[in-house]
């Protein structure tokens, strides 16, 4: 298992997923996998930045790597108030422009899971080869 | 990421996107897109050097789209890779702009 603090600052956000990619590269993940876990971890990472509310304090913002060939395990957790990302998506138009990072994570993650654990929301999205 | 824009004989405007369009990619061509969205009647951008694509490359591409449509105007996209291309029907993009495996047959579609 790898861990890395992420700064909340998008610019923070392209250098922890060449991070994840790497990492991804040295245990063999096929370049579809690693194209999940970059979407995942953008999605996740820039939505936590930009949108998520804290109640004053840090994001404390963390992501964990754990591979697991062909599979990659991805954890993010933060200290942000409670988000539930794997609820159903808001019903409409399907292609609206906003609420997209959502449908990308659901569609790239073999699975996708949250809980809420000592006050910090706790993502683990598990990317591999999909069905399809 | 670049953005190289080529006005052809037929009217037709093509822009070729490469590299990616994530976070910072998506931000370095906003407002070139936005000002060939809002200046081009049929745009076909092509997307066969782009590596990756995110929801704010595709929020890019999708508001270009739209706001196009709303002049009575045509977008369409030309050559995305498999995993950009599975990212443009995920969200429903193929709705709002054509996809096409072949620039004459997109130019074709932006024109008519």
């Amino acid at each position: 298992m790898y861990r890395r603090a992420v700064a909340e600052d998008l610019s923070d956000v392209g250098v922890a997923i060449a991070w994840a990619d790497g990492l991804a590269a040295e245990h063999g993940m096929s370049d579809d996998v690693r194209y999940a876990i970059q979407l995942c971890l953008e999605e996740a990472l820039s939505n936590l930045i930009l949108h998520a509310k804290t109640s004053g304090g840090p994001k404390d913002i963390e992501i964990a790597f754990a591979p697991d060939a062909p599979y990659a395990t991805v954890t993010v957790t933060d200290a942000c108030m409670a988000f539930d990302p794997t609820g159903p998506l808001p019903k409409g138009d399907p292609a609206a422009i906003g609420g997209q990072g959502l449908r990308l994570m659901q569609t790239f993650a073999a699975t996708l899971s949250y809980r809420r654990v000592d006050a910090r929301n706790e993502l683990v999205l598990r990317l591999g080869p999909q069905a399809t | 990421m670049e953005l190289i824009v080529e006005d052809m004989p037929n009217g037709i405007t093509k822009a070729v996107l490469v590299g990616r369009m994530d976070i910072e990619g998506a931000a370095t061509v906003d407002l070139r897109m936005n000002v060939l969205a809002g200046h081009k009647p049929a745009l076909v951008v092509d997307l066969s050097g782009v590596s990756f694509l995110a929801s704010m490359g595709l929020r890019t591409l999708m508001v270009c789209a739209r706001a196009m449509a709303l002049k009575g105007h045509k977008m369409a996209l030309v050559g995305p890779q498999p995993n950009v291309e599975k990212v443009l029907l995920a969200s429903g993009a193929d709705e709002i702009m054509g996809i096409f495996g072949d620039f004459d047959v997109a130019a074709s579609a932006v024109r008519s």
